[in-house]
Formats: structure tokens, sequence, C-alpha cells
């Protein structure tokens, strides 16, 4: 594990750090409480062993310091103390620490103790990758894999401030399978479930690095295009219908619409909001979609009209 | 509360016994890496008597906590050495400095300062051996 050591006292800062790296630990050590803050505060520690006193930055306010910071992985703080009285454990507790050891250090019941570490942190790690992987579950279609309408919206909001705050171009591409239901009815629900992952994968596997593609509906998908104006994006688009309906598919011929909608980079693009960007777009699709099949249009084209 | 209310003890100016520095359970706590003990003592031979000049400043100006927090310090080197004589010393000084009591605090510095030369002998007994 990686050891913060705060220990003032030269000599027992060796002692501390030869023992650990015995034990095969990595070894840092603050010889204040500031410094040692300053170290816990921008670097990543397994375990923090501070002294109790030390000039300045005492233990238990390290401890304090240490807990409020927030959005940082779990440290395990041990206070070294050479008192053990029911009013410094509760103290040092409130502040924050784990565990306790008393002066003069025992080797086996450090290396005891930080086994206690090891294991609640071990603990701790695996909540976090299992929160990590509910939060990702959470904002991903399950049947393709790609993100799904909830993070297409948290994601366009933050494309649109970012637009606007860079004055850049974003532009949004809605994409409706052609007859889709036709195909369900057709060749039935896992036929179709087949479709849509490879039409997912064929976009994600066409678009631009930064670009991101979500499933936003049962047929429909959308991509985001950032800093891209509208003759770019509707080159994209463009080139996204073709490789769709190039595709050698099995049962039959499958194509698909796009409607594209932008927000200019300009002082104008304030006064459009991300809704207004999907409607947009959504209307540019839906124009394709009365005039034919498998083509691409754009809303400033005149497809709303 | 802070660390240093410490349970009462005997007046400052201690025994401070036989063994200077239990060497056996030194080595021990140090894996038998003798060499590890020696450069502890290095380090102490060199940090201790700048910690005690520190001592003689704080009691000097009166400074109670500064004394406090140096003795407090000393106590833990002390222990980390396996130099328990020391450690009581030192202690009944942090006592005498939270005190604010001038009486016990000059006689806790000088069991410090005796303690101290026995233990600083012994290390340099300990340095002369590894050579």
């Amino acid at each position: 594990m990686k050891v913060l050591v705060a220990e003032d006292q030269a000599p027992t800062a060796l002692f501390i750090r030869r023992i650990l790296e015995r034990l095969g630990h990595e070894v840092s050590i603050a010889t204040n409480g500031e410094h040692a803050w300053r170290l816990a505060r921008d670097e990543r520690f397994d375990v923090v062993i501070s002294d109790w006193m030390m000039p300045g930055l005492d233990g238990p306010e390290l401890c304090r310091r240490i807990r409020a910071q927030e959005g940082k992985p779990y440290m395990y703080l041990i206070l070294l103390t050479c008192k053990h009285s029911q009013g410094d454990r509760l103290t040092g507790l409130r502040a924050g620490a784990d565990d306790f050891i008393v002066k003069p250090l025992d080797v086996e019941e450090l290396e005891v103790r930080l086994e206690i570490a090891r294991r609640f942190l071990a603990v701790q790690d695996e909540l976090e990758r299992r929160n990590r992987l509910l939060s990702d579950l959470a904002l991903s279609d399950e049947l393709t894999g790609v993100s799904n309408r909830r993070r297409f919206r948290q994601s366009l909001d933050v494309h649109h401030s970012q637009a606007l705050r860079q004055g850049v171009p974003l532009s949004l591409a809605m994409l409706d399978v052609d007859f889709f239901k036709g195909y369900n009815d057709t060749f039935g629900h896992p036929a179709g479930d087949e479709l849509l992952k490879v039409v997912a994968r064929t976009l994600v596997e066409n678009v631009r690095k930064g670009d991101e593609v979500a499933r936003i509906g049962g047929e429909e998908f959308a991509v985001i295009l950032p800093d891209t104006d509208a003759r770019v994006a509707l080159d994209l688009a463009e080139r996204l219908r073709a490789t769709l309906a190039r595709i050698d598919w099995p049962l039959r011929p499958v194509t698909a619409c796009l409607g594209v909608s932008t927000l200019p980079g300009t002082s104008a693009a304030s006064a459009i909001e991300p809704s207004t960007l999907i409607d947009q777009a959504d209307r540019a699709l839906y124009f394709c979609k009365r005039t034919g099949r498998d083509r691409v249009g754009h809303f400033l084209d005149g497809p709303a009209a | 509360m802070t660390e240093s209310v410490i349970s009462p003890l005997p007046s400052p100016g201690i025994d401070p016994g036989p063994a200077p520095i239990d060497l056996p359970d030194l080595i021990e706590r140090c894996g038998g890496d003798r060499g590890f003990v020696s450069e502890l003592f290095d380090l102490c031979l060199t940090s201790v008597p700048e910690t005690l000049q520190r001592l003689d400043e704080t009691a000097a100006s009166g400074d109670w906590p500064g004394l406090a927090a140096e003795s407090h310090g000393l106590k833990g080197t002390a222990r980390t050495i396996a130099a328990e004589g020391l450690a009581l010393a030192c202690e009944a000084l942090e006592r005498a400095a939270w005190l604010a009591d001038p009486e016990a605090a000059q006689l806790g510095l000088a069991a410090v300062g005796e303690t101290w030369t026995r233990d600083r002998a012994e290390m340099i007994r300990f340095q002369g051996e590894m050579t």
C-alpha cells in the first residue's frame, strides 16, 4: 500500500519508514502536519499514519481536513499516540481517524493493523467499483451498449454549454431506421434487436473521436457532433447513411433517415436551447421520412417549412 | 482535550534506572538488524542535542506550550529507541510544562540532561562495537 507517515521526530520517522518498507509498503514521510496535509491533498495514499502532536497542524486536525475533502478516494487514517484514554480515542474518532497505534510502535501490531486497513480498503474499492458499474449501467442502453436517453440529454447539455462558452458550433444528427416496425413484424423481435445492435456498432465505428452515439428510442438514435458546423455535419450524416445502406444485411436491405440541426458558433446561438436543437433535428428527420426514405436533411435546408 | 494532559506521575527528579537503553528490545524491534539500530542512533546523536537546546530555550523564555511540545516529541523519540528512562524524564518535564511549574521544569530539564548523557554514552559505545 502507499502509506503517508506524518511524524516530526526524525528517529521515529526513520523507524516507521524502515518497518513499513520491510513490510512491503511504499512510504512517504511528512515532517509536520501542514506538510502531511499538502501531500494528502495532492497525492493518493491508501493509509495515513499520523503522530498526534505535531508543530502547527496536529493529528486530529489533519484527519478533519482529509475527511472534509469531497470526491477523493478513501484514505485509512491511523493516529499514533502515547495516550489511550477514552477521551483521546473519542477525539480522534470524531476527527475521522479509523484506528490508533500506541507508541512505542509494536511491529507486529502495526502489521496486523495495516492488514485491517487493507481489508477495509478492499471492501471500499469494491463498493466504488460497483457504484461506477451501476452508474454506467444507468446511463447505457442495455441492448446496444451506447449511451441511453438520459446520458444523451446530459451530454447534450454539457456540449451545448461548452459550445456557447467557446463560441463554436454544435450539431446534432437524429437517425431513424426505415420501416423498422415492418422488419420486426416480419422477422421477429430478436432479428430487430440484432439490427439495432448492428446500426449502433456501425455508428460508433464511423463517427469521429469526441462524437457521441446514443439510442434514444426504439429504432431512433442520436449523434452529438461537437465543434461541427452544418456543412460538415451533413457530410458526416450522409456518410453514416451510405455506410448503413452498404451493409450486406442478411434478411433484407436496411436504410435510415437522418435529420441534422446545428447550433451556430455565433451570438445567435444563445437563443437555441438543447431541446430546440433536438426538435429541429427531429423536424428535419421527419421531413426526410415524409418525402421518401434513405435520405439526409438539415433543418436549415427548409425541411420544417 | 490535548494528548499531553497525562496521568499523575512522580515528581520530575526521577531515577533514570540501571539500563539506559533496552538494547535487546530495540534490536528485536529492528528485526535483528544492528545496522538499522546504528542508523537510528546516528540520527539521535545528531537530532537530540538540537532538541535539548530547544528545551532550554523554551524553558528559559517561559514558553510552556513550546516546552511541552518539545518534551513530548523527545519522549516519542526515546520510546522509539527503547530509552525508557529518558522517556519518563521527558514525560515528567512535559507535565511540568503543562502545569507551567518553573521549579518542576528545572528539575525535569536536569533529569532529561542526565538520562540523555547516559543514553548518549550507550549509543557511542554501541557504535564503537559496530565499527
